[in-house]
């Protein structure tokens, strides 16, 4: 374990060398004399499990100093070295984020060894809750499905994420400085979602139907609207979850256009054909019956290739008609 | 005197059939019309001079359609009704057509076209 000791007292620092070593002989120790030489060495690539820091140092003291080093590397336990006189400056030191404070007279190996054991576990236990809120920002952030939280019942959004931004061509700055209905315009008086709130036991829960979604670019979408209730910072929020089935509709139109069309087809070999072919049978089975004299039978076989032709326009009218059935110019 | 009345826009199926009717019963008295509307006036012309009417009916015609002519033949008195004998013909062999004519109480029957010999004798069957 890496610790830096910046201490400008020479005999103050081998004094905590020598109650360090006491009760662990894993320690590597680098000693600082000074601020200049701490920052240069907080500004390499050296890695330091634990900073000790005296509040005095010949540059700069008491919270300036503490400021400074915790933020040159944020994230490492910082315990500050202090006399009784600096005792309030200490404390007040606690709350930018430093670990601990020790009164040099006060030290001991046993002091110093807990105050360390104590700072290195505080400090996992900070990184462990830290990684577990990325993880779970992450699983909001990155999920594909478009999402976005509102104040409730402001609606007033608070932030969305990648996908939302992506989809919808708003950044994260212009999701917040507009409001849900300027998203979701058809849900304006927020009733839907108000009666969504008060319907939720009713035993339909989450899903708040289609609405119309306006992109940053003015483009619509139809959206399936998903939503639930929860604390966000604090404050009463709702999450929202957007499906977007803008595309779904498209094709599912195409297909009923399609259908409409493939009726009208089957409509018009029901009635259409079967007219001039009926009148083509009807007059073969009447010459089947009755032998005509040579006029009238010439009249009737004009009668048959008229209506003959008829069919053939027809058919042709029908092949006219499949050909329209390509998805883009049935629309 | 027996009647038959054939409301159809179609002139050659009017001819066809009536040339037939006319081989099965030379005597019967022919009522062409184009259209369910000239169809009722025709009905109403003929009264009760008639022993017998057949009546046949299209499906799709310009004016008035088939099934509009029956909305209207649905709403006649008994008394007229029962001296008429009503058959649908249509060129379609669509099921829904089909099933819609045999609904229907005022429809004794319901043909396909073309019309056959058979067909005619037993749509003038009484005669």
């Amino acid at each position: 374990m890496n610790i830096l000791v910046i201490e400008d007292n020479t005999g103050d620092y081998y004094l905590i060398e020598d109650y360090l070593l006491e009760k662990s002989t894993d320690l590597q120790l680098t000693h600082s004399l000074n601020f200049t030489d701490a920052r240069e060495l907080l500004a390499g690539s050296n890695t330091y499990s634990l900073i000790f820091l005296d509040l005095h140092l010949p540059e700069l003291s008491g919270l300036d100093l503490a400021s400074a080093i915790t933020s040159l590397r944020p994230g490492t336990p910082v315990i500050v070295l202090t006399g009784y006189a600096d005792l309030e400056v200490a404390r007040s030191c606690l709350s930018m984020g430093v670990a601990d404070f020790l009164i040099k007279d006060e030290i001991n190996p046993e002091i110093l060894y807990k105050s360390v054991l104590y700072a290195m576990d505080r400090d996992r236990f900070v990184k462990k809750l830290e990684r577990a809120r990325l993880d779970y920002e992450h699983v909001f952030n990155l999920s594909p499905q478009p999402m976005w939280i509102c104040a409730y019942p402001s609606l007033q959004i608070i932030k969305a994420n990648h996908a939302a931004m992506l989809r919808f061509g708003y950044s994260n700055a212009e999701f917040q400085q507009i409001m849900h209905h300027d998203l979701l315009p058809d849900t304006v008086d927020s009733s839907s979602i108000r009666t969504f709130s008060e319907t939720r036991e009713a035993g339909k829960p989450y899903a708040l139907g289609v609405h119309h979604l306006i992109t940053h670019s003015g483009e619509g979408l139809n959206v399936e609207l998903y939503s639930n209730d929860l604390i966000y910072q604090d404050v009463n929020a709702k999450i929202f979850l957007a499906n977007d089935i803008t595309e779904k509709l498209y094709h599912q139109q195409t297909i009923e256009a399609q259908n409409t069309k493939l009726k009208n087809i089957a409509w018009t070999q029901s009635h259409i054909v079967r007219a001039p072919l009926s009148r083509i049978l009807g007059i073969i089975n009447l010459l089947e019956i009755q032998s005509q004299d040579p006029d009238e039978l010439a009249n009737w076989l004009e009668q048959i290739r008229a209506s003959a032709l008829e069919m053939d326009q027809i058919v042709r009218n029908i092949v006219e008609q499949t050909k329209g059935l390509d998805i883009k110019s049935s629309l | 005197m027996n009647t038959a009345i054939i409301i159809d826009d179609d002139r050659l199926f009017q001819t066809i059939v009536s040339k037939m009717m006319h081989m099965v019963n030379p005597e019967l008295k022919l009522i062409m019309c184009e259209n369910g509307q000239s169809g009722l006036e025709a009905l109403a012309n003929i009264g009760g001079e008639a022993e017998m009417t057949f009546l046949l009916l299209d499906i799709n015609m310009p004016v008035m359609d088939g099934w509009s002519f029956l909305d209207v033949y649905g709403s006649l008195s008994l008394q007229i009704k029962e001296k008429i004998r009503l058959y649908m013909v249509t060129s379609s062999t669509d099921p829904d057509d089909i099933l819609r004519a045999k609904e229907n109480p005022d429809v004794i029957n319901l043909y396909i076209k073309p019309l056959s010999m058979e067909d005619i004798k037993s749509i003038l069957v009484c005669t």
